[in-house]
């Protein structure tokens, strides 16, 4: 039996007009909420990194433990384990709970996945600070408030400051070989053009290859290895964009009894820490940077949880307050005990503002 | 059946030469990417640098060995990074280290090594009594091992050894080879007596080349495939013990990128995916011919962003040649 064509058409406008306000409805429902300050109890806490497995999120989350423990709160730290979807989908479930009272300090696993997760925050109107990875043209200040504040290392600054402890060790003069990181990290560019612009002001060191180790210490260890055949004795200095590489490089000195060949890194992993102060300052590992990572973390959720109270607005803030470098800090043998003390015992938080170093120009 | 005159080690080698299963191509293809590379870097042809090949090999052919087997029975073992993340861990963690007072010496190597077998002996009887595919069961095998080595590691300081004899096994050398390129050696030998005098060996090729036929043979199927797991789970253990001595540290990514290199390895060797052809001379052929690529991507001085599509290039050239014979039946893995 058909159903007469006037009723039919008066049930499709009907379910039509109510579906479009539905629609309209759900629209409006999706504009960002309104970041109102949040009051301390509501407020959450939350800390991301790539794994607990590695001693650099260990410090971070020790940080990050020692600013929730300042404001008497607890964190939460979530594993991305190396998952972009997954510490994607880990933070918007927590948005989903915490809403607009969620304060997160992410190391994005990669750039790319950093525009779902501000947009996930802004609507719910929560706060995020980044750390290290953000895609070009992706910044706090174009983005607004909702990416609240972005740190990271100045890699041209680190990679420069070892590199002069290592030319330094070596009296000005000799020859080097280069560990880089993975080549498409901004991060181990940069190192590299701080190691080049290092070179320029000491005009006797040569560079005589380098090749990528991947961030990795085995793999560090076989491309010294092979380095150490080609080079042999030529051989007087390396440099690695980080810790792990260069105490792989050193295990492959080692095994050749080259103990005359200095070694610098950065990251400041207590296993490199521990050679500097059993070393002679002169040869085996000589300097890395003092690690942030107790900073990053501590800092990153003392600023993020500033904004989510209302005590600062970053829309007013000045520029090195939404993208900053942290400060490079040098361990030689020389400071070597003081550096590698547990940094995140004593923290303060009086001033938020103490992790700054310099700002990040909006071109960078 | 060939008549075994003589016994042990030299009867294998033997064994092998008179059944013709020597890697020919691979051999051909290793003679011409080292030729290549010797004409171009004086430093090439020398024993230092065999030396340093065979060491960096030594890991992966310890690991490769058992693989070996694994496929020639038509079985995929991607758990190989997980369990030498926890036999890493777990020898780390019992050795003489500045974590703990632990001081079990070399016994920590096979503790280590037990640890790789119970993770391949939990693959073995999930694939060969629940009948799940070998590759699904080694990938939750991987994450099991991952996991436990996570668990180890817990979320303190990276474990260090400090038991001098560990450490010297990692630094020192043998006769002018690294001590680990000798551990790798007993392993090879130990493989080739298993694959050509042992029941174990010889019907691995059977269940490779047609588990039907094995079956209808009455060879127990079930209890050789498993073996095979726990075997490899074992010398993925060892594995990662080595790395244990020769990096000093104990590490969740000591198996880091180990199982595309042996798998690629035994593939580039001739041993067949599907299973029933190859063998471990193969595979060890094999891993020499990616490390000796590797190390010429260094010693030629190659631009780190063209390495990975010669890498990739060479391995696509010498693959086609290993495989040119076999092209008409070329099966894929399950």
């Amino acid at each position: 039996m058909k159903v007469s064509t006037g009723r039919t058409k008066r049930l499709v406008a009907a379910i039509a007009s109510v579906g479009l306000a539905s629609t309209v409805i759900m629209t409006v429902g999706v504009t960002p909420a309104s970041a109102a300050a949040c009051e301390k109890s509501k407020i959450k806490l939350v800390q991301s990194g790539r794994g607990l497995e590695n001693p650099y999120y260990v410090a971070v989350n020790k940080g990050s433990a020692a600013f929730a423990k300042s404001v008497g709160l607890e964190h939460q730290w979530i594993s991305s384990e190396g998952d972009s979807q997954k510490q994607l989908s880990q933070i918007t479930s927590i948005l989903a709970e915490a809403g607009n009272c969620a304060v997160i300090n992410v190391d994005p696993n990669e750039s790319s996945i950093l525009p779902a997760i501000l947009d996930a925050a802004k609507a719910a109107g929560a706060h995020v600070v980044v750390q290290w990875n953000r895609p070009a043209g992706v910044t706090p200040l174009k983005y607004g408030t909702t990416f609240t504040s972005f740190m990271s290392e100045d890699g041209n600054a680190q990679g420069y400051a070892i590199a002069v402890e290592l030319f330094k060790a070596m009296n000005g003069k000799g020859n080097i070989v280069a560990l880089q990181g993975m080549l498409d990290n901004t991060v181990a560019q940069s190192r590299f053009k701080g190691l080049k612009r290092a070179m320029k002001e000491y005009p006797n060191i040569k560079l005589l290859a380098d090749q990528t180790a991947k961030w990795d210490q085995n793999e560090g260890q076989k491309v010294m290895q092979t380095m150490l055949t080609k080079y042999g004795k030529k051989i007087n200095g390396v440099w690695t964009a980080n810790d792990s590489m260069g105490l792989g490089a050193l295990q492959a000195l080692r095994a050749k009894k080259r103990t005359d060949v200095g070694v610098v890194g950065i990251d400041g992993l207590e296993l490199a820490m521990k050679e500097i102060k059993a070393g002679n300052g002169k040869t085996g590992f000589i300097a890395t940077t003092v690690s942030n990572a107790h900073i990053q973390g501590g800092y990153g959720l003392a600023i993020g949880y500033a904004a989510a109270t209302g005590s600062w607005d970053p829309a007013k803030a000045k520029p090195e307050e939404r993208a900053f470098y942290l400060k490079t800090v040098i361990a030689t043998k020389k400071n070597v005990d003081a550096a590698s003390k547990d940094l995140s015992i004593g923290m303060k938080f009086t001033n938020i503002w103490d992790a700054v170093g310099s700002v990040i120009p909006e071109t960078a | 059946m060939e008549k075994m005159t003589n016994s042990g080690k030299l009867g294998s080698f033997k064994a092998i030469i008179s059944r013709g299963n020597l890697p020919i191509p691979a051999l051909l293809s290793l003679l011409i990417v080292s030729a290549f590379t010797a004409t171009r870097s004086p430093e090439f042809l020398t024993f230092d640098n065999f030396v340093q090949i065979s060491d960096q090999a030594s890991v992966t052919i310890i690991l490769v060995c058992g693989l070996t087997f694994v496929i020639l029975m038509g079985s995929i073992d991607l758990s190989v990074q997980g369990v030498m993340a926890s036999a890493s861990m777990a020898t780390a963690l019992l050795v003489g280290n500045d974590r703990n007072q632990n001081n079990w010496g070399y016994w920590s190597i096979p503790a280590g090594m037990v640890v790789g077998a119970l993770i391949g002996l939990i693959a073995g009887l999930a694939v060969t009594r629940l009948r799940i595919p070998s590759f699904l069961v080694t990938m939750a095998t991987w994450n099991i091992g991952l996991g436990l080595a996570y668990v180890l590691f817990g979320n303190t300081s990276q474990p260090s050894v400090k038991d001098k004899g560990m450490l010297a096994l990692g630094l020192e050398t043998f006769l002018g080879f690294s001590k680990a390129t000798w551990i790798a050696l007993v392993v090879v030998l130990f493989c080739m007596w298993l694959q050509t005098r042992t029941k174990f060996g010889r019907y691995a090729y059977v269940i490779g080349g047609s588990e039907e036929i094995a079956k209808l043979s009455g060879i127990n199927v079930k209890s050789f495939r498993a073996l095979s797991l726990v075997l490899s789970g074992a010398l993925s253990g060892l594995a990662g013990s080595v790395i244990v001595a020769k990096s000093g540290i104990g590490a969740v990514q000591a198996g880091e990128g180990q199982l595309f290199l042996g798998i690629a390895a035994v593939v580039i060797g001739g041993t067949l995916l599907s299973g029933g052809r190859g063998g471990i001379l193969h595979s060890v052929v094999g891993v020499y011919i990616m490390i000796t690529i590797s190390v010429a991507m260094i010693l030629l001085d190659v631009s780190d962003f063209y390495q990975q599509i010669v890498q990739g290039s060479v391995v696509l050239l010498v693959v086609s040649s290993t495989a040119w014979r076999q092209r008409r039946p070329l099966r894929t893995v399950v």
